[in-house]
Order: structure tokens, then C-alpha cells, then sequence
């Protein structure tokens, strides 16, 4: 099912291997297995509910997978806590934008990374809060993000401008591995053809990419592969150039492409 | 502003100081103190009016001293709420933590000994109400009202439940118990514990991971904070201080009983409501804390020298605290939405 690295090719940033996971009676990720390669975009793709949060969220230690593992540049990893995916070079931008409304927008920023900023004085570490406005203030308008003062509350701004901020927090940092699960859900036209930038211009920079988005279009435009998700199994996973739209929206669809047998079939047979 | 139908640009040319100024009103009304601040002053004005003899250098020592030991305690409670948990715990480890000291003295343990030995034990406390909080996801209203009942047995079983004195003067204890001129030691102590924790909370990466830990626990997960172990943290921070408090009052006091510090916690809970923290975590401050616990103090004070009876304390205490709960509520509606 895994699309194979080729021979002599650098070996993959990060295989998932046989990753399961259930949330009570709700088996939410069946035996999911696929690789991304450095440098590529792969788009994730699948109906409401087809586990693709999930999948990420276990990837980067929010939960524990029930059975499976990751390898990460060729070693066996699990992921204790996000702090650990986070130190090993994985950037998230969660569904749920991961943003405290009631916290100042540079302190959202630089929510869990506060080492870049601190100075260790008797091994406590201080904020260096001058500093991290700026830096705050300088990420979010070298991304071309306008907000009118980095100490306001996230919570007065837009939806559209706290994804932006959950965004830009993300591509900032040093990053091997950039998720995003669905990241352009709340943005305009302008602004999602930005985020859009952004994934090429990681993978420019030799970044992994896994995109999550239900805009065909937007998935079509920026990823090199295809994973699809049905009911928590992988129905495929396909380059961009072994299928066209139509095929990618059956398999989200029905689990299988026209005139293919479907992964619960498969399981039957 | 009245809404003269003229879009808000057009009423406000954007230069950038008339935005400036517009941002510092904002930031200033948005501080988590600015609604304590004003009514701690508009109290002292009016006991200051209106009670004889407040204007007094005794009366203001005395409301100093009323306020340094609730004031330690409120430390470690605004620590606590803004991690988005809570302390009912504290006013029986204060208890405790006095009761142990005394009760050690008294077999002849050295000064010091007994006092690390009562905070590593007040520390054991807090970090098992956060693992019970924590690892068994029990709130911790019902942890603490437990611990409440727990410790306060335990103050009754090591004082047999009467009143116990210190058998001899231990000069060591003269370190908690001197005064400064007008100024009681205990209050330097509460000081030195509000500034030590406001640079704490508001400077240090820990601090950040206060604030997140309350204000979303989930994103903070997610963004790689160590929720669980930032409120254990806490937890212990605000056992050790209750216990560091019943310490100090030891000192003073040179005795310790059964009902030590009984209440306390609901004292506490209020000059930290007061203060402008949120109960639902991720906002409050120490400083507006620390004036909670001095306005308290004014007011119990106040009363008795006008001559009104002590039931009044509770009432009044009672309306500011609706009413202070009502005003952050208000204050954090208009600043964040
Ligand atoms: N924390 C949880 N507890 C219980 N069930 C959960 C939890 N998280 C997800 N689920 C269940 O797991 C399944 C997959 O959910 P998931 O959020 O991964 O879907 P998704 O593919 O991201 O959908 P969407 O496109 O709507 O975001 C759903 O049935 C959901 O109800
Ligand atoms: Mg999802």
C-alpha cells in the first residue's frame, strides 16, 4: 500500500507504520501506513470523520496510537508528548488553530517555543518578552500578516487572522516536517493563495509537507501524492500523476476509484 | 461614543500617536488590577472619612499585619487559578504546617530542620493534589474540599485538639517575627513573596506556561506545554506557601491551635477574585491579589473602628465580592470581545 522509496533515493522523512487508534468504541485509524518523502507535499485527504485529525494529532503526540509506530529519518520514534514532535522538527497547525484567546498575540506565538526567546539566568528561564514582540511583530509581517499590536488579546481578532497566527507560528520556526490541517478553512481568497505559497515555498526549502484540506482544487495545486483516508484505513495513495480530480473524489467518496474494489471489499476478499 | 453613523476611520484620523494613545487607555483598562486598584481607593478614602483614627500609624501596621499571612496564602491561590485549578485545601495546611513545626520544636528538633522538613511535607500535599487532578482527572474542588477535611483532621490529631506553646523563645524565629519601624516583618515576607512570584508568573518561561496551561489547556497541550506538570507545579507552590504562612503566624504567635487558619481558603479564593483573576484561569495577577488581601484587611479594620459589629464584615465582604466577580466579568467581555 505504501508507495515504495526508490532504489538509492534518500530514505523517507517520517514512515507510518500500521498506526491504529480507538477512541472507546470508535476505531478512529485502522492500519494506516504511508511515507513522506523530504522535500514533498502530500496531500491527506477524506470525508468528515475519515480520521484524518486523528492520524495527525497521533503523529505528534497529542495521542498515544494504540498499535504502529513512526520512523523519523530512519529511526523507530513514538511520540511522547507534542513537545518531543515539536523538538524534532514537526510544525502543526491544528484544526482547532491551537491559538489561547485570552493570551497576548506575541505569547501565542511563541506558545511552547519560548527557548528561542529566553535567557537562562541561574537555570530559570526568562523571557526576553521586548524581544519576542519583535520578533513577533517581524514574523508576522514578513508573511505579510497585519495586526494592529502583537500585546493584544488573540481573542479580539478574526477567525480568518488568529489561522493566520497559528500560521504563521508554524512556517516561522525551524521546521524538517509542516502540517496543516486545514489551513486555509477560515481565509480569504488572498489569504489562502498566500498559505498556498507558503507550502511550495517549504518545500522549496527542502520541508516535508502534509496538507490536509476537503478543496480538491487547493490539494491538487500544491501536493506531489495523495493519501485518502475512508473510514480510517488508507483507500489509496496515489501520485498526482496517476489520477485525475474525478478519481480523487470517488476514493474520498466510496474508498475506491471507478471501477475498483473498495478497502472493506479487499478486507472481505 | 455615541454612534453618529460615520465609519469609526472617518471619526478617528489613524495617526499612529491618536492609535498609540488609544492603545496604552486600552492596555491600562485591560490590566487585570485596574478594578482593584480603584476600589481599594475609593475604600481607603472612605475609612479614612468616615473611621476615627484610620489615618493612624497603629491602625495602618495593624491592617499590614492583618494582610501578610492571608497575603502569602493568596499568592500561591492566584498561581493556582490562573493554572485554571483551585486551592480549598490551604487554610488546613496552613494549620498543619504550624502544627508540625510546633509540635517538633517542642521534641527538641533544630529551628531549621523543622521548618524544611514542614515545607517538603506541605510540598508532598500540593503535588498530590495535582497528581490526583492531574493523572485522575478529579476536580479539584473535590481534591482540595477532601484535603480541607484530611488535613484539618490531621492539625487536630498531632495538637490532640487543644492550643499548643511553643515550649522556649527560639531566636531563629525572631528572622519571621521582627517589625521595621511602623512595618511588621511578616508583611516584608508577603512583599518579598509578591514580588519573587509576579516575576515568576510574568517573566519566565514557566510563567507563559501558567497562563496557557488555564487559558486552554488543549492548545497548550498541542503547542507543547506540559500542562500536567506546570499544574502540579502549582499545586505544590500553593501548599508550600499555605504552609510557609502558618509558619510566619507561628512566629508571631508563638502558639498554634486546631482551628488555624479555618476559612482562610475562602478569604483567599475572594482577594484573588477580587484581584481580577478569572476562576475559569489563564488571567489574574498577584499584585491585584495582594491588593485584595490589603482591601479585606481595610475593611475588617475599618468597621471595628467605626464601631460596627463584626457580622457586617461578612455581608460587606460579601457584596464586593459579587460585585468585583461582576466588573471582571464585564472588563474581560469589553476587552476581549
Ligand atoms: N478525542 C476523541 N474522542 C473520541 N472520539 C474522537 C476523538 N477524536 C476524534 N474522534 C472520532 O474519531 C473519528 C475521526 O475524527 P477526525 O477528527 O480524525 O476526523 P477528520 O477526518 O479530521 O474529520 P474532519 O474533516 O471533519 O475534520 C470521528 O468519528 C470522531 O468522532
Ligand atoms: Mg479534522
Amino acid at each position: 500500500m505504501t508507495a515504495p522509496a526508490p532504489d538509492n533515493g534518500p530514505p523517507p522523512r517520517l514512515s507510518v507504520r500500521d498506526i491504529s487508534k480507538s477512541f472507546g468504541h470508535v476505531k478512529a485509524l485502522t492500519n494506516v501506513s504511508f511515507d513522506v518523502m523530504p522535500g514533498e507535499v502530500v496531500g491527506l485527504l477524506g470525508d468528515n470523520g475519515a480520521g484524518k485529525s486523528t492520524l495527525i494529532k497521533t503523529l505528534c503526540g497529542v495521542h498515544k496510537p494504540d498499535t504502529g509506530g513512526f520512523v523519523w529519518e530512519g529511526e523507530e520514534v513514538i511520540f511522547e508528548s507534542p513537545r518531543h514532535a515539536m523538538a524534532t522538527g514537526i510544525s502543526v497547525v491544528y484544526q482547532d488553530l491551537a491559538v489561547i484567546p485570552i493570551l497576548s498575540i506575541y505569547r501565542n506565538i511563541f506558545l511552547g517555543r519560548e527557548s528561542e526567546v529566553c535567557r537562562k539566568v541561574a537555570g530559570i528561564s526568562f523571557m526576553m518578552k521586548e524581544k519576542a514582540k519583535e520578533i513577533a511583530a517581524d514574523a508576522l509581517s514578513g508573511l505579510g500578516i497585519h495586526v494592529p499590536d502583537v500585546e493584544s488579546p488573540v481573542a479580539v481578532l478574526s477567525g480568518g487572522e488568529r489561522q493566520s497566527i497559528s500560521l504563521a507560528r508554524a512556517v516561522y520556526f525551524q521546521h524538517q516536517l509542516l502540517i496543516l490541517d486545514e489551513p486555509t478553512a477560515a481565509l480569504s481568497l488572498k489569504e489562502t493563495a498566500k498559505v498556498l505559497g507558503y507550502v511550495d515555498e517549504a518545500r522549496r526549502k527542502g520541508a516535508s509537507v502534509i496538507i490536509i484540506t476537503h478543496n480538491l482544487s487547493h490539494a491538487w495545486q500544491v501536493s506531489d501524492r495523495f493519501v485518502v483516508l475512508y473510514h480510517g484505513g488508507v483507500a489509496d495513495t496515489v501520485r498526482k500523476d496517476e489520477v485525475d480530480l474525478d478519481d480523487l473524489a470517488d476514493l474520498i467518496n466510496t474508498g475506491r476509484r471507478n471501477g475498483e474494489r473498495g478497502v472493506e471489499e479487499e478486507a472481505a476478499a | 461614543m455615541a454612534d453618529t453613523g460615520v465609519p469609526v476611520e472617518e471619526r478617528h484620523p489613524s495617526t499612529a500617536a491618536a492609535a498609540a494613545r488609544e492603545r496604552f487607555g486600552w492596555r491600562l483598562f485591560a490590566r487585570p488590577e485596574s478594578g482593584v486598584i480603584m476600589a481599594a481607593v475609593v475604600i481607603f478614602l472612605f475609612f479614612a472619612i468616615f473611621a476615627p483614627r484610620f489615618l493612624s500609624v497603629n491602625v495602618m501596621s495593624n491592617i499590614l499585619l492583618l494582610s501578610a499571612e492571608l497575603g502569602i496564602v493568596a499568592v500561591g491561590v492566584t498561581m493556582l487559578m490562573v493554572s485554571g485549578e483551585f486551592d480549598l485545601s490551604v487554610g488546613s495546611v496552613l494549620g498543619l504546617g504550624a502544627g508540625m513545626v510546633v509540635v517538633w520544636l517542642n521534641a527538641g528538633w533544630p529551628v531549621p530542620l523543622a521548618i524544611l522538613v514542614a515545607l517538603a511535607v506541605a510540598a508532598g500535599i500540593g503535588t498530590l493534589n495535582g497528581l490526583l487532578v492531574t493523572r485522575m482527572q478529579i476536580h479539584s474542588l473535590i481534591v482540595t474540599l477532601g484535603g480541607l477535611m484530611f488535613y484539618r483532621a490531621a492539625v487536630l490529631a498531632i495538637t490532640g485538639g487543644f492550643p499548643i506553646r511553643l515550649g522556649e523563645d527560639y531566636p531563629f524565629l525572631e528572622l519571621f517575627n521582627f517589625w521595621w519601624g511602623p512595618i511588621p516583618g511578616t508583611f516584608l515576607w508577603f512583599v518579598g513573596f509578591i514580588v519573587l512570584f509576579t516575576i515568576i508568573i510574568t517573566s519566565t518561561r514557566f510563567g507563559n506556561w501558567v497562563y496557557a496551561s488555564g487559558g486552554g489547556r488543549e492548545a497548550a497541550n498541542e503547542m507543547g506545554v506540559p500542562v500536567s506538570r506546570v499544574k502540579v507545579l502549582c499545586f505544590a507552590c500553593a501548599s508550600m506557601l499555605a504552609a510557609s504562612a502558618g509558619i510566619i503566624q507561628m512566629s508571631r504567635l508563638n502558639s498554634v491551635d486546631a482551628l488555624r487558619g479555618t476559612a482562610l481558603e475562602l478569604e483567599a479564593v475572594l482577594a484573588v477574585v477580587v484581584g481580577g483573576a478569572l476562576l475559569t484561569g489563564g488571567r489574574g495577577s498577584i499584585v491585584g491579589a495582594a491588593l485584595g488581601v490589603i482591601m479585606v484587611s481595610m475593611i475588617k479594620q475599618g468597621l471595628i473602628l467605626m464601631g460596627i459589629p463584626a457580622f457586617w464584615f461578612k455581608a460587606g465582604i460579601g457584596v464586593v465580592l459579587i460585585l468585583a466577580a461582576y466588573i471582571n466579568h464585564r472588563v474581560q467581555q469589553a476587552t476581549l470581545q
